[in-house]
């Protein structure tokens, strides 16, 4: 009999909907042309891309949708392409950016960085994983060109206030003008909040977004970036003119259309998902807080609905994820891009966490697929894997 | 990162884990970038000299990453019943390689269960 299996790393990557699938199969077996391509065979593709794109765009309200390989790629694209595409004058541009970005776009700025290409400026936050207001405004000076927040962290699951940065941040650039200043740019990460939260690119101010499919039911390997107003970036991809000449390469059809299916799904009964997944992330939180040693970590019942953090004390979060998928139950240590580091996670340290209570943690992540009886299953699995790990550390002082 | 099926195995079935009472030598050693930490327990045959004592019998507990655990428990296997000159110099490599080897990463870890048998013979003179 094969042993129970509760999937609990959403954030990692989801599986792919049949739905997306199936909008993407003719576009390998019947419709393969190159949408570059003058001949039919490559036009039919071509209409279908862009009525596609169009519907989407509509959907966000962005004004162009720029296909790409990953989310990383969108933030490289975004950062980099920005400060490559400014107007040369003699002061370094700053991005203002908080210290829990994903490494997407840490290293991205650190590049810059090192480069000398740009300053950085990065935003402390509190221990439920949220920036201040005043930190960010009062960084904003004459040469600061981007704002660049993750909208939902994919560590701790903490929600920033994108709309109301955006807002502010109108105004703040309504003055710029006035003194002959250029604009803040204002750009989000905003790969964990598509499936749950709304998202709107002109309520939420938003002149660039980046995301990625495979966390909302698209395969691995296709991003998007979304743009609004006249943002201008510098390609980070050169050669042939696809995506309005900022990402050369044939486009990459069947995958585009994959991910264009899964963010459609993704914005149809969104506050019924988003219900349903923050009762299943209440009661695990509610279980979890009744187990002895346990701490939630972060923005808890506040955060996201898919995300929680916690941390065991005495026993460290490798060796509990190990267990746990012994156990049948798939859960992450962090994110799972920093896993080949020794160090603690950043994200987990900047809300306040000690070096050792950021080893000791571990992220549970799910979808409204998620039921209580499998939450059941994962809290029954957690406490006895925490036992086991209380045996082998006993003595230690 | 994937580990040997020896590791998992000593990880998932640790040896000679527990506490040991009325123990001879006792040592722990910690790693304060990881913050992993591993505790001996040594039960010492007196020899003629320091030398010739033997490791009568070993427990080990260990707060840390499967390598940490699956380390220490293949280093007590090794030394058992061993005396000091034929384990004093037990290195991380030969732990490691006892292991099916260990991801570069975590060799580190396999440094922390040499250096804890080592201060724990040190200790006992
Ligand atoms: S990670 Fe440091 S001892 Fe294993």
């Amino acid at each position: 009999m094969g042993k129970k299996k509760v999937y609990l790393d959403w954030v990692a990557t989801t599986p792919v909907k049949k739905e997306v699938l199936e909008v993407m199969m003719p576009f390998w077996l019947e419709k393969w042309g190159n949408p570059s391509s003058l001949h039919s065979c490559g036009q039919e593709v071509r209409k279908i891309v862009e009525k596609t794109r169009k519907e989407v765009e509509e959907l966000v309200r962005a004004d162009r949708i720029i296909f790409t390989g990953s989310a990383t790629e969108s933030l490289n694209l975004v950062h980099k392409g920005l400060i490559e595409g400014l107007n040369k004058t003699d002061c370094l541009p700053e991005i203002i950016t908080s210290s829990i970005e994903h490494k997407g776009v840490l290293e991205t700025c650190e590049h810059l960085e090192k480069s000398g290409l740009a300053g950085v400026r990065y935003l402390r936050v509190d221990g439920k994983g949220k920036i201040s207001m005043e930190e960010l405004f009062g960084a904003i000076k004459k040469e600061t060109v981007l704002v660049s927040l993750i909208w939902v962290n994919n560590e701790t699951g903490a929600v920033q206030e994108i709309e109301e940065v955006g807002k502010k941040l109108k105004k703040v650039n309504g003055e710029r003008k006035k003194r002959g200043w250029g604009k803040v740019w204002f750009h989000s990460d905003i790969t964990q909040g598509m499936g749950y939260l709304d998202f709107d690119m002109k309520r939420m101010g938003l002149d660039l977004a980046s995301m990625t499919g495979h966390k909302i039911g698209a395969p691995k390997g296709v991003g998007a970036l979304f743009l609004r107003g006249s943002v201008s970036l510098v390609r980070q991809i050169d050669g042939g003119g696809q995506e309005a000449k900022l990402r050369a390469g044939t486009e990459n059809v069947a995958y585009v259309m994959g991910l264009c299916k899964a963010v459609k799904i993704a914005f149809k009964g969104k506050k019924e998902k988003r219900e349903r997944t923050e009762e299943i992330r209440d009661y695990l939180i509610d279980g979890l807080k009744k187990m002895e040693g346990v701490v939630v970590n972060g923005s808890g019942k506040e955060g996201a609905p898919h995300i929680v953090n916690c941390r065991v004390s005495g026993v460290e979060g490798e060796s509990l994820a190990v267990l746990m998928s012994d156990e049948g139950v798939g859960v992450s240590t962090g994110s799972a891009c920093s896993s080949g580091d020794l160090k603690p996670s950043h994200v987990l340290t900047a809300i306040g966490l000690k070096p050792e209570e950021a080893h000791g943690s571990i992220r549970f992540s799910f979808s409204e697929k998620i039921s209580k009886k499998d939450v059941d299953y994962a809290l029954e699995s957690f406490s006895r894997v925490i036992k086991k790990l209380k045996r082998i550390r006993k003595g230690i002082k | 990162m994937t580990y040997s099926d020896k590791v998992m195995d000593h990880f998932r079935n640790p040896r000679n884990m527990g506490e040991m009472k009325g123990s001879d030598v006792e040592m722990q050693v910690g790693n304060p970038v990881c913050g992993d930490v591993m505790r001996v327990y040594l039960k010492v045959k007196k020899g003629k000299n320091w030398g010739e004592n033997v490791i009568e019998d070993i427990r080990f507990q260990t707060m840390g990453c499967v390598a940490a655990v699956a380390t220490t428990s293949m280093m007590t296997e090794m030394v058992k019943g061993k005396r000091f000159l034929e384990v004093e110099k037990l290195s991380e490599k030969a732990i490691a390689e006892a292991l099916e080897g260990l991801p570069a990463l975590k060799m580190h870890c396999s440094g922390l269960a040499a250096e804890v048998l080592k201060k724990a013979l040190e200790k006992y003179k």
